[in-house]
């Protein structure tokens, strides 16, 4: 628990967001926590996050949007005195799929970056130790990215009875 | 199969005479069995020890273990059998109950287990992902069914088997070791 803090609830985190990043974060619709991030301050949000209170990187995971050619990064911050949730959410293209590491800001952001590196390939600059959580070494490819394609072993494939 | 063997019995001391049909006057191993006398085989009598008191190997690969777990407790209660013994380490076990998914990434592992038990030992493979990969086979992280990885001497069906199966193949286990000139059996699964 962080000593000296000021509690932050979400008007509070709001009024924060639209005074020191106006044009870079902004609301979703139709929500009251959830936001859309640029990803070049992406850091300071969270810094500003966890000095609020919100200490609890509960996920961090990625959708692949394939027609559009970029992926979404989704990060999940609870705080624990007000039960408050934030969203953020983060676009960046699916060429140069690479973000900043929240690492130094949560320490739990460490095996969930890995696992989304293992899964979609975004590469996380900044990362202490950046490698496979989940697949084995060797394995080559990105197995949630949509154009992800498996080649069957000779046990694989095989037709089904129905 | 009535084994001739070549005990003679004794004629004296009132003890019925052995079977008149048998011109030698040898007495078959259901004759002796019939006088209170068992003839046998260590090799046959440690198997016959080892097939009720089979020691399982302690782990669970995915939702199977969780039938593998009710199967020891009370309700259906696997130490009727001699079979409750879950050992912690491999060095201690003789049986592998490979209960649930193989993985890739966990494939090693189960290799390493395997070869750190002692022989003899026997691989049941239950439920139908250690049969064949299950449901999952055609993921990018799934092995094809245990027998990929170790050699497999009874499977038990179903996704997960219910406790009574696993109980069941535990004594078609038993019944492999009393009756090793077997070949194989397949049941009928309606």
């Amino acid at each position: 628990m962080l000593n000296n803090v000021e509690i932050a609830g979400k008007q509070q985190v709001a009024a924060e967001f639209a005074a020191r990043f106006a044009d870079k974060i902004e609301l979703i619709e139709n929500t009251d926590s959830e936001y859309m991030v640029q990803a070049e301050v992406l850091l300071p949000a969270a810094e500003y996050l966890l000095s609020a209170g919100y200490e609890f990187l509960a996920d961090i995971t990625a959708v692949d949007y394939l027609a559009e050619g970029k992926f979404r990064l989704i990060y999940q911050v609870g705080n624990y005195q007000n039960g408050d949730l934030i969203t953020l959410k983060v676009e960046i293209s699916r060429e140069e799929p690479q973000v900043n590491s929240l690492c130094a800001v949560w320490k739990a952001a460490n095996w969930l970056e890995r696992e989304v590196y293992d899964m979609f390939g975004i590469e996380f600059a900044g990362h202490p130790d950046l490698r496979r959580i989940l697949m084995w070494d060797g394995f080559e490819g990105w197995p949630l990215r949509k154009d992800f394609v498996h080649q069957p072993t000779k046990y694989q494939g095989r037709r089904r009875l129905d | 199969m009535a084994l001739k063997t070549n005990v003679r019995f004794p004629q004296r001391g009132g003890m019925p005479e052995g079977d008149p049909n048998n011109s030698h006057d040898l007495l078959t191993q259901e004759e002796l069995e019939k006088r209170g006398i068992l003839l046998t085989s260590l090799d046959k009598l440690f198997r016959w020890g080892t097939g009720w008191s089979l020691w399982p190997l302690q782990f669970g690969l995915a939702c199977c273990a969780i039938e593998m777990i009710c199967t020891t407790q009370s309700r259906f209660d696997m130490s009727r059998f001699g079979y409750e013994v879950f050992r912690n380490s491999p060095r201690q076990a003789d049986v592998m109950i490979v209960a649930g998914t193989i993985t890739e990434k966990m494939r090693p592992a189960v290799e390493l287990l395997y070869h750190q038990m002692p022989e003899p030992k026997w691989v049941i493979a239950m439920g139908s992902c250690a049969i064949s990969g299950g449901p999952f086979v055609d993921s990018y992280s799934v092995v094809a069914g245990a027998d990929k990885v170790v050699p497999v001497d009874v499977y038990v069906p179903g996704c997960p088997p219910r406790p009574e199966a696993l109980i069941d193949g535990m004594l078609q286990l038993k019944a492999k070791l009393l009756h090793p000139e077997r070949q194989q059996v397949v049941r009928d699964v309606k």
